[in-house]
């Protein structure tokens, strides 16, 4: 039986396969997925915001650029190498129509841009991604293959 | 515990556990929200009711202090799929209004709002294809609930609170509660939440209403009791005079 693991707001973790990694429900917030396919080793980020408040150190896992530069750093640990790790960005969905305010992005907006930006800047390559819309996704992360299958309501199912 | 006989606009209430909080604040303060939670939903409760003309159950209405990451769970977990109203809290007392049925009550719902809903048409009323005039009926009484719940708190607390309109999505309880946790994880590490539901016994439907207070409003909501001690005191919206359906 494959182990998968579901993560909760603001939470990282990382595995090695045959694990898998489960967001349930990614509305606004944005899921990383960053692995290593030889090595398989990964971890996911379940990101609520773009960046921490001012002077505040904790919960690394809720803020996109912390978030990131943990779960690289926690795949290295686990046996990843740098060069190596690509990464998936799913999430960022506006879920409800009257925070449209179509000329400013929405915080699904900034968070994909954040998360975007600290993978960029942790040199990781972006192989994926599938963001915004106005729907919720569920998505699930196989260390095995490095596939990210992403399951919607309205609109099927993907592997990306 | 059915209450068929009972008139329209009739609401019960069943006896309510108070379970207190992990710490964040004075249990004091949590029996306060408690009363407002009561208070509040009495109110949706009754509004509901009229609007359906059958009656309606109001279940156990808590006040808790929730750790963030457990307030997806609140809503029966985060990939249950659900029909959300989403309405935000402008006023004295800043904060958020969740109204939450599940997918497979939209039916339920919508035919005893929208009498002429084609059942027959495939996948009406199930979330996939709502048309417009079910979106409108299911804002409207998104509507109505929350001008009713916070008409109780504006009252019990002598301010004045606004909802904004409301925002529909059938979607996953993770996803149409991701605003409320973005919300707030800049500014603390828990949630005030205050929570009823709704239960009408004929045709099973249920509605859960939550209210995640901003931090900001939590004082403005310690101030419960100056005003009113219990909830048996707010006056819900007149019971509608008994007589032929609609």
């Amino acid at each position: 039986m494959t182990r998968t693991k579901a993560l909760r707001a603001g939470e990282l973790r990382v595995a090695e396969a045959p694990a898998r990694l489960a967001i349930h429900g990614l509305g606004s917030c944005v899921a990383v997925f960053v692995y290593d396919p030889r090595a398989r080793v990964g971890g996911m980020a379940h990101i609520l915001l773009p960046g921490p408040p001012k002077g505040s150190a904790d919960h690394a896992g809720r803020y996109a650029t912390t978030a990131v530069a943990a779960v690289v750093a926690e795949s290295i640990r686990l046996g990843a190498k740098r060069a190596a790790l690509l990464a998936k960005v799913t999430g960022g969905s506006r879920m409800f129509a009257y925070d449209a305010r179509k000329d400013r992005p929405t915080v699904g907006d900034k968070n994909v841009e954040a998360a975007l930006g600290a993978l960029r800047d942790a040199g990781v390559e972006i192989i994926a991604t599938d963001v915004g819309g106005d729907h919720g996704r569920t998505v699930v992360a196989d260390l095995q293959d490095g596939s990210l299958t992403i399951t919607t309501v309205r609109r099927g199912s993907k592997v990306v | 515990m059915t209450t068929r006989s009972r008139g329209r606009g009739k609401i019960t209430v069943a006896r309510s556990r108070r379970r207190s909080g992990r710490r964040a604040g004075p249990t004091t303060d949590l029996k306060r929200f408690h009363v407002l939670s009561e208070a509040g939903a009495r109110n949706a409760a009754t509004a509901l009711s009229q609007i359906l003309g059958r009656p309606l159950r109001l279940a156990v209405p808590w006040a808790r202090v929730l750790p963030l990451e457990k307030v997806k769970e609140m809503a029966g977990g985060a990939s249950r799929v659900v029909c959300a109203l989403s309405l935000k809290v402008y006023g004295e007392a800043r904060g958020n209004l969740l109204v939450v049925f599940r997918r497979d009550q939209l039916p339920i719902l919508l035919g005893l709002v929208v009498p002429r809903t084609p059942a027959a048409t495939p996948g009406a009323g199930d979330g996939h294809v709502l048309n417009e005039m079910e979106r409108s009926a299911l804002m409207e009484i998104g509507n109505i609930l929350a001008c009713a719940y916070l008409n109780a708190l504006s009252h019990l607390l002598g301010v004045s609170l606004l909802p904004s309109i409301p925002g529909l999505a059938v979607d996953m309880v993770g996803a149409v509660t991701d605003h409320l946790l973005i919300e707030l994880a800049a500014l603390a590490d828990s949630a005030v939440v205050l929570a009823s539901q709704v239960h009408e016994p004929e045709s099973g439907l249920k509605g859960s209403i939550f209210f995640l207070p901003h931090p900001s409003a939590l004082p403005v909501l310690g101030r419960a009791q100056v005003r009113s001690a219990s909830p048996a005191r707010v006056r819900p919206l007149r019971t509608p005079t008994r007589g032929g359906p609609r």
